[in-house]
Protein backbone atom coordinates (compact mmCIF):
# COMPACT_ATOMS: atom_id res chain seq x y z
CA UNK A 1 0.00 0.00 0.00
CA UNK A 2 1.54 3.25 -0.86
CA UNK A 3 1.33 6.38 1.28
CA UNK A 4 1.70 10.04 0.98
CA UNK A 5 4.41 11.44 2.82
CA UNK A 6 6.49 14.30 2.04
CA UNK A 7 9.67 15.89 2.79
CA UNK A 8 10.37 19.71 3.96
CA UNK A 9 11.02 20.45 -0.32
CA UNK A 10 8.18 18.87 -1.12
CA UNK A 11 5.89 20.30 1.29
CA UNK A 12 6.77 23.42 0.19
CA UNK A 13 6.00 22.82 -3.83
CA UNK A 14 2.77 21.46 -2.78
CA UNK A 15 1.85 24.29 -0.49
CA UNK A 16 2.56 26.49 -3.52
CA UNK A 17 0.98 24.02 -6.14
CA UNK A 18 -2.15 24.53 -3.36
CA UNK A 19 -2.22 28.43 -3.68
CA UNK A 20 -1.99 28.30 -7.22
CA UNK A 21 -4.90 25.90 -7.96
CA UNK A 22 -6.74 27.83 -5.58
CA UNK A 23 -7.66 25.07 -3.97
CA UNK A 24 -8.88 26.27 -0.48
CA UNK A 25 -6.88 27.91 2.34
CA UNK A 26 -4.14 26.50 4.14
CA UNK A 27 -4.23 25.97 7.51
CA UNK A 28 -1.10 26.23 9.05
CA UNK A 29 -1.94 24.80 12.39
CA UNK A 30 -3.96 22.08 10.76
CA UNK A 31 -0.77 20.86 8.46
CA UNK A 32 1.08 20.72 11.62
CA UNK A 33 -1.17 18.82 13.35
CA UNK A 34 -1.85 16.51 10.32
CA UNK A 35 2.04 15.53 10.18
CA UNK A 36 2.53 15.65 13.99
CA UNK A 37 -0.51 13.26 14.78
CA UNK A 38 -2.09 15.62 17.09
CA UNK A 39 -5.92 15.07 16.58
CA UNK A 40 -7.93 17.16 13.99
CA UNK A 41 -10.72 18.91 15.93
CA UNK A 42 -12.15 21.69 13.85
CA UNK A 43 -16.20 21.31 14.51
CA UNK A 44 -16.35 23.78 17.12
CA UNK A 45 -14.63 26.28 15.76
CA UNK A 46 -15.34 28.59 13.03
CA UNK A 47 -13.42 27.58 10.49
CA UNK A 48 -12.29 30.01 6.95
CA UNK A 49 -11.16 26.97 5.06
CA UNK A 50 -11.30 23.18 4.29
CA UNK A 51 -8.81 21.11 5.61
CA UNK A 52 -6.33 20.08 3.28
CA UNK A 53 -4.24 16.94 4.71
CA UNK A 54 -1.21 16.07 2.43
CA UNK A 55 -0.68 12.80 3.93
CA UNK A 56 -2.63 9.72 3.43
CA UNK A 57 -1.78 8.15 6.94
CA UNK A 58 -2.36 10.93 8.71
CA UNK A 59 -3.33 10.50 12.33
CA UNK A 60 -6.96 10.14 12.92
CA UNK A 61 -8.78 10.94 16.23
CA UNK A 62 -8.62 8.28 18.67
CA UNK A 63 -12.39 7.53 19.94
CA UNK A 64 -13.53 4.43 21.85
CA UNK A 65 -15.85 3.20 19.58
CA UNK A 66 -17.62 -0.13 18.56
CA UNK A 67 -19.11 -1.15 15.54
CA UNK A 68 -22.92 -2.94 15.29
CA UNK A 69 -23.94 -5.61 13.04
CA UNK A 70 -27.79 -5.75 13.96
CA UNK A 71 -28.21 -8.61 11.33
CA UNK A 72 -25.61 -10.77 9.32
CA UNK A 73 -27.64 -11.74 5.90
CA UNK A 74 -25.79 -11.07 2.43
CA UNK A 75 -23.85 -8.11 1.80
CA UNK A 76 -26.81 -5.93 -0.29
CA UNK A 77 -25.37 -5.30 -4.37
CA UNK A 78 -27.76 -3.56 -6.63
CA UNK A 79 -26.93 -1.82 -10.10
CA UNK A 80 -26.25 1.81 -10.71
CA UNK A 81 -29.74 3.09 -12.30
CA UNK A 82 -29.44 6.26 -14.65
CA UNK A 83 -33.05 7.88 -13.88
CA UNK A 84 -32.38 11.09 -16.38
CA UNK A 85 -35.27 9.32 -18.83
CA UNK A 86 -37.58 8.06 -16.13
CA UNK A 87 -41.41 9.79 -16.66
CA UNK A 88 -44.18 9.79 -18.83
CA UNK A 89 -44.33 11.91 -21.94
CA UNK A 90 -45.96 15.61 -22.13
CA UNK A 91 -49.13 16.41 -23.70
CA UNK A 92 -52.33 17.26 -23.89
CA UNK A 93 -55.22 15.04 -22.04
CA UNK A 94 -58.56 14.92 -22.85
CA UNK A 95 -61.34 14.65 -19.66
CA UNK A 96 -64.64 13.14 -20.80
CA UNK A 97 -66.67 14.99 -18.12
CA UNK A 98 -69.84 16.03 -18.11
CA UNK A 99 -69.82 18.36 -15.72
CA UNK A 100 -67.52 20.11 -12.40
CA UNK A 101 -67.31 17.12 -10.32
CA UNK A 102 -67.31 13.98 -13.53
CA UNK A 103 -63.69 16.58 -14.29
CA UNK A 104 -62.16 16.11 -10.51
CA UNK A 105 -63.00 12.72 -10.54
CA UNK A 106 -61.54 12.21 -13.89
CA UNK A 107 -57.96 14.35 -12.57
CA UNK A 108 -57.70 12.29 -9.87
CA UNK A 109 -58.49 9.14 -11.65
CA UNK A 110 -55.68 10.18 -14.77
CA UNK A 111 -53.41 11.08 -11.48
CA UNK A 112 -53.63 7.92 -9.93
CA UNK A 113 -53.24 5.99 -12.65
CA UNK A 114 -49.77 8.04 -13.74
CA UNK A 115 -47.99 8.06 -10.46
CA UNK A 116 -48.62 3.87 -10.55
CA UNK A 117 -47.33 3.62 -14.23
CA UNK A 118 -44.51 5.92 -12.93
CA UNK A 119 -43.54 3.90 -9.69
CA UNK A 120 -43.34 0.53 -12.43
CA UNK A 121 -41.46 2.33 -14.72
CA UNK A 122 -38.71 3.25 -12.04
CA UNK A 123 -38.82 -0.29 -10.79
CA UNK A 124 -38.44 -1.85 -13.56
CA UNK A 125 -35.70 0.90 -14.44
CA UNK A 126 -33.91 -0.46 -11.43
CA UNK A 127 -34.28 -4.11 -11.70
CA UNK A 128 -32.55 -4.03 -15.10
CA UNK A 129 -29.74 -2.02 -14.02
CA UNK A 130 -29.46 -4.89 -11.02
CA UNK A 131 -29.03 -7.30 -14.09
CA UNK A 132 -25.21 -6.24 -14.13
CA UNK A 133 -24.98 -7.63 -10.49
CA UNK A 134 -26.44 -11.12 -11.04
CA UNK A 135 -22.89 -12.32 -12.93
CA UNK A 136 -21.86 -12.76 -9.58
CA UNK A 137 -24.17 -15.40 -8.28
CA UNK A 138 -21.15 -17.35 -6.57
CA UNK A 139 -19.53 -14.94 -4.96
CA UNK A 140 -22.38 -12.79 -3.66
CA UNK A 141 -24.73 -15.53 -2.88
CA UNK A 142 -22.11 -16.66 0.05
CA UNK A 143 -20.21 -12.92 1.17
CA UNK A 144 -22.06 -11.98 4.36
CA UNK A 145 -22.16 -8.97 6.24
CA UNK A 146 -19.82 -10.36 9.30
CA UNK A 147 -16.82 -11.20 6.90
CA UNK A 148 -17.34 -7.80 5.30
CA UNK A 149 -17.51 -6.08 8.71
CA UNK A 150 -14.42 -8.30 9.95
CA UNK A 151 -12.46 -7.40 6.87
CA UNK A 152 -13.19 -4.04 7.02
CA UNK A 153 -12.88 -2.86 10.57
CA UNK A 154 -8.91 -4.49 10.07
CA UNK A 155 -8.52 -1.40 7.65
CA UNK A 156 -9.40 1.41 9.53
CA UNK A 157 -7.74 3.42 10.48
CA UNK A 158 -9.01 4.99 13.59
CA UNK A 159 -7.95 4.10 16.78
CA UNK A 160 -9.82 2.85 19.64
CA UNK A 161 -12.49 0.18 17.88
CA UNK A 162 -13.99 -2.86 19.72
CA UNK A 163 -15.10 -6.13 18.73
CA UNK A 164 -17.81 -6.35 16.62
CA UNK A 165 -21.17 -6.17 18.28
CA UNK A 166 -24.33 -7.24 17.80
CA UNK A 167 -26.56 -4.90 19.87
CA UNK A 168 -26.58 -1.26 20.36
CA UNK A 169 -26.79 -1.26 23.75
CA UNK A 170 -23.11 -2.64 23.81
CA UNK A 171 -20.76 -0.40 25.21
CA UNK A 172 -22.31 2.30 25.99
CA UNK A 173 -19.35 4.39 26.99
CA UNK A 174 -18.31 5.07 23.73
CA UNK A 175 -19.55 5.85 20.77
CA UNK A 176 -21.65 2.80 19.03
CA UNK A 177 -21.63 2.36 15.11
CA UNK A 178 -24.76 0.59 13.51
CA UNK A 179 -23.34 -0.63 9.88
CA UNK A 180 -25.08 -0.36 7.02
CA UNK A 181 -23.93 -0.64 3.43
CA UNK A 182 -25.62 -0.73 0.27
CA UNK A 183 -23.12 -1.83 -2.50
CA UNK A 184 -23.78 -0.44 -6.28
CA UNK A 185 -21.72 -1.41 -9.26
CA UNK A 186 -21.83 1.11 -12.62
CA UNK A 187 -23.41 -0.65 -15.74
CA UNK A 188 -19.77 -1.20 -17.26
CA UNK A 189 -18.46 -3.01 -14.27
CA UNK A 190 -15.74 -0.43 -13.36
CA UNK A 191 -16.45 0.81 -10.76
CA UNK A 192 -18.25 0.23 -7.29
CA UNK A 193 -20.07 2.20 -4.61
CA UNK A 194 -20.57 2.11 -1.09
CA UNK A 195 -23.50 4.06 0.42
CA UNK A 196 -23.26 3.39 3.78
CA UNK A 197 -26.33 4.70 5.77
CA UNK A 198 -24.65 4.54 9.17
CA UNK A 199 -26.30 5.25 13.03
CA UNK A 200 -23.83 6.86 15.19
CA UNK A 201 -25.20 6.62 19.08
CA UNK A 202 -23.17 8.98 20.99
CA UNK A 203 -21.66 7.98 24.53
CA UNK A 204 -24.00 7.72 27.04
CA UNK A 205 -28.26 7.44 25.98
CA UNK A 206 -28.01 10.36 23.68
CA UNK A 207 -30.50 9.75 20.38
CA UNK A 208 -28.47 8.60 17.10
CA UNK A 209 -26.53 10.30 14.34
CA UNK A 210 -27.87 9.57 10.75
CA UNK A 211 -25.09 10.29 8.51
CA UNK A 212 -25.00 9.22 4.63
CA UNK A 213 -21.43 8.23 2.89
CA UNK A 214 -20.49 7.67 -0.56
CA UNK A 215 -17.35 6.55 -0.93
CA UNK A 216 -16.87 6.07 -4.78
CA UNK A 217 -13.97 3.34 -6.26
CA UNK A 218 -11.38 3.91 -8.23
CA UNK A 219 -11.94 2.97 -11.74
CA UNK A 220 -11.06 -0.51 -12.31
CA UNK A 221 -8.38 -0.41 -15.72
CA UNK A 222 -8.75 -3.96 -16.57
CA UNK A 223 -10.03 -5.20 -19.95
CA UNK A 224 -12.46 -7.92 -18.63
CA UNK A 225 -13.46 -6.08 -15.69
CA UNK A 226 -16.05 -8.33 -14.64
CA UNK A 227 -13.58 -10.88 -14.60
CA UNK A 228 -11.24 -8.77 -12.78
CA UNK A 229 -14.14 -8.62 -9.91
CA UNK A 230 -14.71 -12.79 -10.11
CA UNK A 231 -11.05 -13.84 -9.88
CA UNK A 232 -9.88 -15.58 -6.91
CA UNK A 233 -13.43 -16.41 -5.29
CA UNK A 234 -14.13 -12.84 -5.69
CA UNK A 235 -11.20 -11.35 -3.71
CA UNK A 236 -11.13 -8.40 -5.58
CA UNK A 237 -14.50 -7.49 -5.30
CA UNK A 238 -14.20 -8.38 -1.31
CA UNK A 239 -11.36 -6.67 -0.71
CA UNK A 240 -12.40 -3.41 -2.38
CA UNK A 241 -15.98 -3.62 -0.74
CA UNK A 242 -13.98 -4.09 2.62
CA UNK A 243 -11.74 -0.89 1.62
CA UNK A 244 -15.26 1.29 0.46
CA UNK A 245 -16.43 0.35 4.21
CA UNK A 246 -13.36 1.16 6.01
CA UNK A 247 -12.73 4.15 4.64
CA UNK A 248 -16.77 5.14 5.67
CA UNK A 249 -16.27 4.84 8.77
CA UNK A 250 -13.32 6.96 9.21
CA UNK A 251 -15.09 9.63 7.88
CA UNK A 252 -18.50 9.29 10.30
CA UNK A 253 -15.70 8.40 12.97
CA UNK A 254 -13.69 11.44 12.18
CA UNK A 255 -17.30 13.22 12.20
CA UNK A 256 -17.60 12.25 15.40
CA UNK A 257 -14.25 13.36 17.00
CA UNK A 258 -15.20 16.97 15.71
CA UNK A 259 -12.45 16.61 12.78
CA UNK A 260 -14.90 18.14 9.41
CA UNK A 261 -15.32 21.62 9.09
CA UNK A 262 -18.59 23.70 9.23
CA UNK A 263 -19.12 24.03 5.15
CA UNK A 264 -21.30 27.65 6.37
CA UNK A 265 -17.75 29.07 5.01
CA UNK A 266 -17.00 26.92 2.45
CA UNK A 267 -17.82 27.91 -0.75
CA UNK A 268 -19.78 25.45 -3.95
CA UNK A 269 -17.95 23.92 -6.14
CA UNK A 270 -19.07 21.27 -9.11
CA UNK A 271 -16.72 18.64 -8.65
CA UNK A 272 -16.02 16.15 -11.30
CA UNK A 273 -14.83 12.51 -10.98
CA UNK A 274 -15.36 9.31 -12.38
CA UNK A 275 -17.44 6.84 -11.33
CA UNK A 276 -16.26 3.14 -13.48
CA UNK A 277 -15.63 5.02 -16.81
CA UNK A 278 -18.71 7.25 -16.29
CA UNK A 279 -17.54 11.09 -16.09
CA UNK A 280 -19.93 12.13 -12.77
CA UNK A 281 -20.42 15.55 -11.46
CA UNK A 282 -21.64 17.00 -7.72
CA UNK A 283 -22.24 20.44 -6.69
CA UNK A 284 -20.52 20.02 -3.15
CA UNK A 285 -18.25 21.64 -0.64
CA UNK A 286 -14.43 20.41 -0.31
CA UNK A 287 -13.72 19.22 3.07
CA UNK A 288 -10.42 17.72 3.04
CA UNK A 289 -8.15 15.90 0.38
CA UNK A 290 -5.07 14.49 -0.28
CA UNK A 291 -2.90 11.86 -2.64
CA UNK A 292 -5.48 9.09 -2.49
CA UNK A 293 -9.40 10.48 -1.76
CA UNK A 294 -10.98 13.77 -1.97
CA UNK A 295 -13.95 14.38 0.50
CA UNK A 296 -16.82 16.77 0.01
CA UNK A 297 -20.10 17.11 2.21
CA UNK A 298 -23.02 17.21 -0.38
CA UNK A 299 -25.80 19.79 -1.19
CA UNK A 300 -28.06 17.46 1.36
CA UNK A 301 -25.59 17.33 3.85
CA UNK A 302 -23.95 13.41 2.92
CA UNK A 303 -20.59 12.86 2.35
CA UNK A 304 -19.00 11.90 -0.75
CA UNK A 305 -15.06 10.26 -1.32
CA UNK A 306 -14.13 9.99 -4.71
CA UNK A 307 -10.42 9.04 -6.10
CA UNK A 308 -8.16 12.17 -6.28
CA UNK A 309 -8.09 12.85 -9.83
CA UNK A 310 -5.86 10.83 -12.48
CA UNK A 311 -3.43 13.83 -12.85
CA UNK A 312 -3.00 14.71 -8.94
CA UNK A 313 0.82 14.29 -7.46
CA UNK A 314 0.83 10.58 -6.83
CA UNK A 315 0.96 9.09 -3.39
CA UNK A 316 5.06 8.13 -2.43
CA UNK A 317 5.40 4.18 -1.98
CA UNK A 318 6.14 2.55 1.36
CA UNK A 319 9.88 1.65 0.89
CA UNK A 320 10.28 5.69 0.06
CA UNK A 321 8.36 6.93 2.75
CA UNK A 322 10.06 4.77 5.19
CA UNK A 323 13.33 6.08 4.48
CA UNK B 1 -68.00 14.64 -54.67
CA UNK B 2 -65.72 12.12 -52.77
CA UNK B 3 -63.34 12.45 -55.82
CA UNK B 4 -63.76 16.40 -54.62
CA UNK B 5 -62.67 15.64 -50.91
CA UNK B 6 -60.38 13.17 -51.89
CA UNK B 7 -57.84 15.87 -53.92
CA UNK B 8 -58.81 18.46 -51.22
CA UNK B 9 -57.12 16.38 -48.93
CA UNK B 10 -54.06 15.77 -51.11
CA UNK B 11 -53.71 19.38 -51.96
CA UNK B 12 -53.92 20.71 -47.89
CA UNK B 13 -50.98 17.42 -46.93
CA UNK B 14 -49.07 18.95 -49.99
CA UNK B 15 -49.22 22.66 -48.44
CA UNK B 16 -48.37 21.83 -44.75
CA UNK B 17 -46.05 19.54 -46.18
CA UNK B 18 -44.36 22.26 -47.64
CA UNK B 19 -44.31 24.44 -45.06
CA UNK B 20 -42.93 22.58 -42.76
CA UNK B 21 -39.13 23.19 -42.68
CA UNK B 22 -37.34 20.09 -42.19
CA UNK B 23 -35.02 20.53 -38.66
CA UNK B 24 -31.27 21.75 -39.42
CA UNK B 25 -29.14 18.08 -38.55
CA UNK B 26 -25.78 18.39 -37.01
CA UNK B 27 -22.91 19.23 -38.63
CA UNK B 28 -19.37 18.07 -37.42
CA UNK B 29 -16.67 20.25 -36.91
CA UNK B 30 -13.96 20.16 -39.19
CA UNK B 31 -11.11 20.81 -36.92
CA UNK B 32 -8.84 22.35 -39.91
CA UNK B 33 -12.02 24.93 -39.67
CA UNK B 34 -10.51 26.74 -36.06
CA UNK B 35 -7.02 26.09 -37.42
CA UNK B 36 -6.50 28.52 -40.11
CA UNK B 37 -4.80 31.97 -39.15
CA UNK B 38 -5.61 33.79 -41.75
CA UNK B 39 -9.58 33.26 -41.19
CA UNK B 40 -10.64 35.05 -38.44
CA UNK B 41 -13.70 33.62 -36.46
CA UNK B 42 -15.77 35.94 -33.84
CA UNK B 43 -17.40 34.11 -31.34
CA UNK B 44 -20.87 35.54 -29.66
CA UNK B 45 -23.51 34.30 -27.74
CA UNK B 46 -27.36 34.97 -27.89
CA UNK B 47 -28.84 36.58 -24.41
CA UNK B 48 -28.56 34.07 -21.42
CA UNK B 49 -32.54 32.77 -20.63
CA UNK B 50 -34.21 33.11 -17.13
CA UNK B 51 -33.12 30.23 -14.74
CA UNK B 52 -37.02 29.23 -14.23
CA UNK B 53 -39.14 26.14 -13.99
CA UNK B 54 -40.32 24.67 -17.26
CA UNK B 55 -43.71 22.59 -17.46
CA UNK B 56 -44.21 21.30 -20.46
CA UNK B 57 -47.91 19.78 -21.64
CA UNK B 58 -49.71 22.00 -19.04
CA UNK B 59 -50.84 24.04 -21.67
CA UNK B 60 -54.46 24.77 -20.61
CA UNK B 61 -54.82 27.82 -19.06
CA UNK B 62 -56.81 26.61 -15.44
CA UNK B 63 -54.04 23.37 -16.28
CA UNK B 64 -50.91 25.93 -16.00
CA UNK B 65 -51.82 27.64 -13.47
CA UNK B 66 -52.55 24.38 -10.99
CA UNK B 67 -48.81 23.04 -12.11
CA UNK B 68 -47.14 26.91 -11.07
CA UNK B 69 -49.43 26.45 -7.58
CA UNK B 70 -48.39 22.73 -7.14
CA UNK B 71 -44.42 23.60 -8.30
CA UNK B 72 -44.35 27.29 -6.20
CA UNK B 73 -41.70 26.62 -3.68
CA UNK B 74 -39.53 24.62 -6.49
CA UNK B 75 -40.08 27.22 -8.90
CA UNK B 76 -39.03 29.59 -5.46
CA UNK B 77 -35.91 28.33 -5.56
CA UNK B 78 -35.07 27.62 -9.13
CA UNK B 79 -35.00 31.19 -10.11
CA UNK B 80 -32.14 31.91 -7.45
CA UNK B 81 -29.45 29.49 -9.02
CA UNK B 82 -27.31 31.14 -11.26
CA UNK B 83 -25.87 30.43 -14.31
CA UNK B 84 -22.66 29.76 -13.44
CA UNK B 85 -19.72 29.27 -15.63
CA UNK B 86 -22.00 30.58 -19.15
CA UNK B 87 -20.86 33.89 -19.35
CA UNK B 88 -17.53 32.88 -19.70
CA UNK B 89 -17.85 30.35 -22.22
CA UNK B 90 -17.20 32.67 -25.49
CA UNK B 91 -14.23 33.30 -23.93
CA UNK B 92 -13.09 29.79 -23.41
CA UNK B 93 -13.83 28.93 -26.95
CA UNK B 94 -11.83 31.64 -28.17
CA UNK B 95 -8.93 30.41 -26.21
CA UNK B 96 -9.52 26.80 -27.47
CA UNK B 97 -9.28 28.48 -30.95
CA UNK B 98 -6.41 30.40 -30.29
CA UNK B 99 -4.38 27.32 -28.84
CA UNK B 100 -4.94 25.28 -31.63
CA UNK B 101 -3.49 28.36 -34.09
CA UNK B 102 -6.71 29.98 -34.87
CA UNK B 103 -7.58 33.93 -34.78
CA UNK B 104 -10.59 34.43 -32.66
CA UNK B 105 -12.41 37.52 -31.47
CA UNK B 106 -14.74 37.18 -28.84
CA UNK B 107 -18.11 39.60 -29.27
CA UNK B 108 -18.84 41.63 -26.85
CA UNK B 109 -22.13 41.96 -26.77
CA UNK B 110 -25.81 39.66 -27.03
CA UNK B 111 -26.72 38.15 -30.54
CA UNK B 112 -30.25 39.28 -31.68
CA UNK B 113 -30.87 36.11 -33.60
CA UNK B 114 -34.47 37.07 -34.34
CA UNK B 115 -33.71 40.76 -35.59
CA UNK B 116 -31.66 39.36 -38.24
CA UNK B 117 -33.05 39.02 -41.68
CA UNK B 118 -34.60 36.11 -43.25
CA UNK B 119 -32.08 34.16 -45.78
CA UNK B 120 -33.22 34.04 -49.08
CA UNK B 121 -31.68 31.22 -49.97
CA UNK B 122 -32.76 27.88 -48.95
CA UNK B 123 -30.64 24.28 -48.98
CA UNK B 124 -28.98 21.95 -47.01
CA UNK B 125 -26.83 23.09 -44.17
CA UNK B 126 -27.62 26.86 -44.94
CA UNK B 127 -28.77 29.03 -41.97
CA UNK B 128 -32.08 30.38 -41.95
CA UNK B 129 -31.49 34.02 -41.21
CA UNK B 130 -29.33 36.20 -42.90
CA UNK B 131 -25.62 36.25 -41.24
CA UNK B 132 -23.93 38.01 -43.85
CA UNK B 133 -24.26 41.32 -42.62
CA UNK B 134 -22.14 40.44 -39.82
CA UNK B 135 -19.29 40.19 -41.55
CA UNK B 136 -19.00 43.67 -42.43
CA UNK B 137 -20.50 44.82 -39.20
CA UNK B 138 -17.54 42.59 -36.31
CA UNK B 139 -14.82 42.40 -38.98
CA UNK B 140 -15.11 38.57 -38.76
CA UNK B 141 -15.17 35.92 -41.47
CA UNK B 142 -16.92 33.02 -39.38
CA UNK B 143 -19.13 33.69 -36.27
CA UNK B 144 -19.43 31.15 -33.46
CA UNK B 145 -23.05 31.50 -31.78
CA UNK B 146 -24.21 29.93 -28.21
CA UNK B 147 -27.50 29.64 -27.70
CA UNK B 148 -29.10 28.67 -24.70
CA UNK B 149 -32.70 28.43 -24.81
CA UNK B 150 -34.29 26.73 -21.60
CA UNK B 151 -31.88 26.76 -18.16
CA UNK B 152 -33.31 25.72 -14.76
CA UNK B 153 -35.36 22.54 -14.09
CA UNK B 154 -38.63 21.20 -16.26
CA UNK B 155 -41.19 18.84 -15.48
CA UNK B 156 -43.40 17.29 -17.80
CA UNK B 157 -47.45 17.16 -17.69
CA UNK B 158 -50.14 15.73 -18.98
CA UNK B 159 -52.84 18.54 -18.38
CA UNK B 160 -53.22 18.71 -15.03
CA UNK B 161 -51.30 15.32 -13.57
CA UNK B 162 -47.05 15.61 -13.56
CA UNK B 163 -46.00 12.78 -15.79
CA UNK B 164 -42.41 12.94 -14.04
CA UNK B 165 -40.01 14.52 -11.56
CA UNK B 166 -38.56 17.58 -11.87
CA UNK B 167 -35.43 17.30 -13.35
CA UNK B 168 -32.22 20.02 -14.32
CA UNK B 169 -32.37 20.80 -17.80
CA UNK B 170 -30.32 22.59 -20.11
CA UNK B 171 -30.97 23.12 -23.48
CA UNK B 172 -29.50 25.40 -26.26
CA UNK B 173 -27.50 25.14 -29.94
CA UNK B 174 -24.22 26.00 -30.86
CA UNK B 175 -23.20 26.74 -34.18
CA UNK B 176 -20.62 28.01 -36.73
CA UNK B 177 -21.52 30.27 -39.42
CA UNK B 178 -19.22 30.86 -42.66
CA UNK B 179 -20.37 34.81 -43.53
CA UNK B 180 -19.24 34.68 -47.44
CA UNK B 181 -21.76 31.70 -47.81
CA UNK B 182 -24.38 32.05 -45.01
CA UNK B 183 -23.90 27.95 -44.66
CA UNK B 184 -23.37 25.90 -41.11
CA UNK B 185 -19.50 24.99 -40.75
CA UNK B 186 -20.79 23.64 -37.01
CA UNK B 187 -24.50 22.79 -36.06
CA UNK B 188 -24.93 21.17 -32.25
CA UNK B 189 -28.08 21.23 -30.62
CA UNK B 190 -27.80 20.18 -26.48
CA UNK B 191 -30.32 18.67 -24.60
CA UNK B 192 -29.66 17.44 -21.35
CA UNK B 193 -31.63 16.43 -18.73
CA UNK B 194 -30.31 15.15 -15.50
CA UNK B 195 -32.69 13.33 -12.55
CA UNK B 196 -32.24 14.23 -9.02
CA UNK B 197 -30.27 11.12 -7.10
CA UNK B 198 -32.48 10.42 -4.60
CA UNK B 199 -35.71 12.30 -3.10
CA UNK B 200 -36.71 15.82 -5.19
CA UNK B 201 -39.64 17.32 -2.71
CA UNK B 202 -37.06 18.67 -0.48
CA UNK B 203 -38.33 21.42 -0.01
CA UNK B 204 -37.24 25.11 0.91
CA UNK B 205 -33.74 24.32 -0.87
CA UNK B 206 -34.00 21.42 -2.91
CA UNK B 207 -30.73 19.81 -3.33
CA UNK B 208 -31.46 16.99 -5.60
CA UNK B 209 -32.78 19.20 -7.82
CA UNK B 210 -30.27 21.94 -7.19
CA UNK B 211 -27.38 19.22 -8.02
CA UNK B 212 -29.34 17.57 -10.89
CA UNK B 213 -29.39 21.56 -12.28
CA UNK B 214 -25.89 21.88 -12.26
CA UNK B 215 -24.78 18.78 -13.05
CA UNK B 216 -27.48 19.83 -16.51
CA UNK B 217 -25.37 23.17 -16.77
CA UNK B 218 -21.90 21.83 -16.35
CA UNK B 219 -22.72 18.47 -19.30
CA UNK B 220 -24.66 20.73 -21.48
CA UNK B 221 -21.11 23.74 -21.41
CA UNK B 222 -19.23 21.04 -21.95
CA UNK B 223 -20.85 19.29 -24.88
CA UNK B 224 -20.50 23.35 -26.34
CA UNK B 225 -16.77 23.11 -25.51
CA UNK B 226 -15.58 19.52 -26.38
CA UNK B 227 -14.99 20.45 -30.71
CA UNK B 228 -13.50 23.02 -30.24
CA UNK B 229 -10.93 21.12 -27.42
Amino acid sequence: MHVCKLNASARERELKSIKKRGGGLLMAGVFAAALSGTPLSMASESPAAPVVSLVDTAARPSLSWSPILLDDGLVPYRGVVNFDTAGMGAGPMMYPAPGVAGLLVAVLTHGVMVESAKNSQKTKMQEDADRVVSDYPSVLGEFKLKELAQQALGRVKTAGGQPLASAVDHLKDGWRVVLKPVFSMTQDQKGLLLDHAVEAYPPGAGEPTKVSVRVVSRPVVAEQPGEWWRANGGAHLKDESAMLMAESLDIVLAGAGGAHASVDSLPQQTVRYLEGGVKKTERAHLLAQNCNRRLFKTLRGDFLSVPAPQDAEPCLPQSVANQ
Amino acid sequence: MKRLLTLSLVVSAAILAGCAAPPQQPVQLAPSTVTAKTVRIGVAMAALPKVDTHLPGADCLLCYAAAAMMNHSLTKHVVTLPPEGLPTIKAEIAQAITSKGGTAVVIPEDIKVDDLPKFSAQGSNLAGKDYTTLRQKYQVDKLVVISVSTLGAERLYSSYIPTSDPKGVFRGVGYMVDLTSNAYDWYLPVDVLKSSEGPWDEAPKFPGITNAYFQALDAGKESLLTPFK
